[in-house]
């Protein structure tokens, strides 16, 4: 598997480096450190390009080795992204397998007792997709199994109006 | 499937065609802005460019516009809903109430800044569209229309002239109230070369001969000056050069100008 991350609500998916100024990444970090916060380390050992996440009890690492490629992906997704008093910082509709191996807690204010978020480590299957809601907006994410697609809502609409007209759904007027 | 005739329908303006881009039927407000999802219009196979003969699919998702050719038989209207923001705000919103005969397929909207936008793709009888940009007021101080079909062609408010409705900002109550003065003025004590002159003179000689300082409740002397004229000349509009300048009108006469 590789391992993506999405830094926020709107944001395209990144492929994380395992591999930075010649030296190992050893961990991935998810949430954030503080008040009303809290802050998960996740251990990267091992040496080859694909990576694959191994529960240890309560803890989750991750294991690179020469494993044969995947369909399914690793993600780091926050949801939060910039404050807003009155959104749920979540996934909206996942449609698929969201297998939410790790959390952090990303949160604002100083005593960070406004609404706060989770930032998840998880391992997402082929044909899965969600929605991200930043401020305004919202966004639709879908791994086809090699990449992921970012789509705004007006897109997504029109894609699947075409692709029910060439199925021969839909009424002619 | 109906072969559907692509138009653009922006106030008092029809334009052939509608614009598509990245499959979708374009979005590009000139009021207000757009910060979050406006929704989409419509869908096309065509990834960019113009339609103008389209068969029309609904699905679940929203409607499909599928280039087509053929003659029409119904008009596919991009309706530009707008109101005014800063800058424009003394110009006349334009909307449009839709009937049984119209068929809503799609719409987006502005949803911040000044003024705002609603755009709404409908399938409406050939005509429509002409019908309504026929009826909208695109004149400044007049105000915001909601605007409805009007199959038998009864477009024109017969009961005041519209240059006489613009000068009041479409106030009826004070364009029926203005004629009512007019009707009782002594046209005879007017002296028609201050009548000719600019809104200052008009003004002041009509109170000189009426008597009434708010004669023109608040409307331009110079715009309204056309109308006041004896009952049985009648309500027509006033010509052309009785609505100018007097400098304008001189040049005229001299032979200038048209």
């Amino acid at each position: 598997m590789k391992l993506w991350r999405i830094a926020g609500p709107g944001a395209a998916p990144q492929l994380v480096p395992l591999i930075v100024e010649g030296e190992p990444v050893v961990e991935v970090a998810i949430g954030e450190a503080g008040r009303g916060r809290s802050r998960v380390v996740v251990p990267i050992y091992g040496d080859g390009p694909e990576i694959r996440a191994k529960r240890t009890g309560d803890a989750v690492v991750l294991v690179r080795g020469s494993f044969p490629a995947e369909s399914r992906c690793l993600v780091v997704v926050n949801p939060v992204g910039e404050y807003d008093r009155y959104r749920d910082y979540r996934l909206y509709c996942p449609d698929g397998s969201v297998e939410v191996l790790s959390s952090g807690t990303i949160a604002f204010g100083q005593a960070g007792r406004t609404n706060s978020g989770e930032e998840i480590l998880a391992v997402v299957t082929a044909g899965t997709e969600f929605r991200l809601h930043s401020k305004y907006a919202s966004h639709w994410y879908r791994w086809d199994g090699e990449s992921w697609r970012l789509e705004t809502p007006e897109a997504r609409k029109a894609r699947l109006a075409l692709e029910a007209v060439q199925a021969g759904e839909g009424e002619w007027l | 499937m109906t072969p559907h005739r692509c138009l653009t329908l922006r106030g008092d303006r029809v334009e052939q065609g509608i614009a598509v881009q990245q499959h979708r039927v374009l979005f590009d407000p000139r009021w207000g802005y757009v910060r979050s999802n406006p929704g989409l219009i419509a869908a096309s196979p065509l990834k960019e460019g113009t339609l103008e003969i389209v068969a029309v699919a609904v699905t679940a998702h929203g409607a499909v516009l599928q280039p087509q050719s053929g003659e029409a038989r119904r008009e596919l209207v991009l309706v530009q809903q707008y109101s005014t923001g800063t800058g424009g705000k003394r110009w006349p919103g334009f909307r449009v109430e839709l009937g049984e005969e119209a068929r809503l397929l799609g719409q987006a909207r502005t949803d911040c800044g000044s003024g705002g936008e609603e755009w709404f793709l409908v399938s409406a009888p050939l005509g429509w569209a002409e019908n309504i940009a026929s009826q909208f007021i695109n004149a400044r101080d007049y105000p915001s229309q909601a605007i409805t079909y009007r199959p038998e062609g009864l477009v024109v408010d017969s009961e005041f002239p519209e240059g006489l409705l613009v000068a009041f900002g479409g106030d009826k109550e004070k364009a029926r109230l203005f004629l009512e003065k007019v009707a009782t003025l002594d046209h005879s004590a007017l002296d028609e070369h201050e009548m000719s002159c600019g809104r200052a003179r008009v003004r002041a000689e009509v109170i000189r001969v009426s008597g009434d300082c708010d004669f023109f409740l608040g409307g331009d002397p110079k715009s309204l000056a056309g109308f006041i004229r004896p009952a049985d000349e009648g309500l027509a509009e006033p010509p052309a050069d009785e609505l100018d300048s007097p400098l304008a009108a001189a040049f005229r006469r001299a032979g200038y100008g048209n």
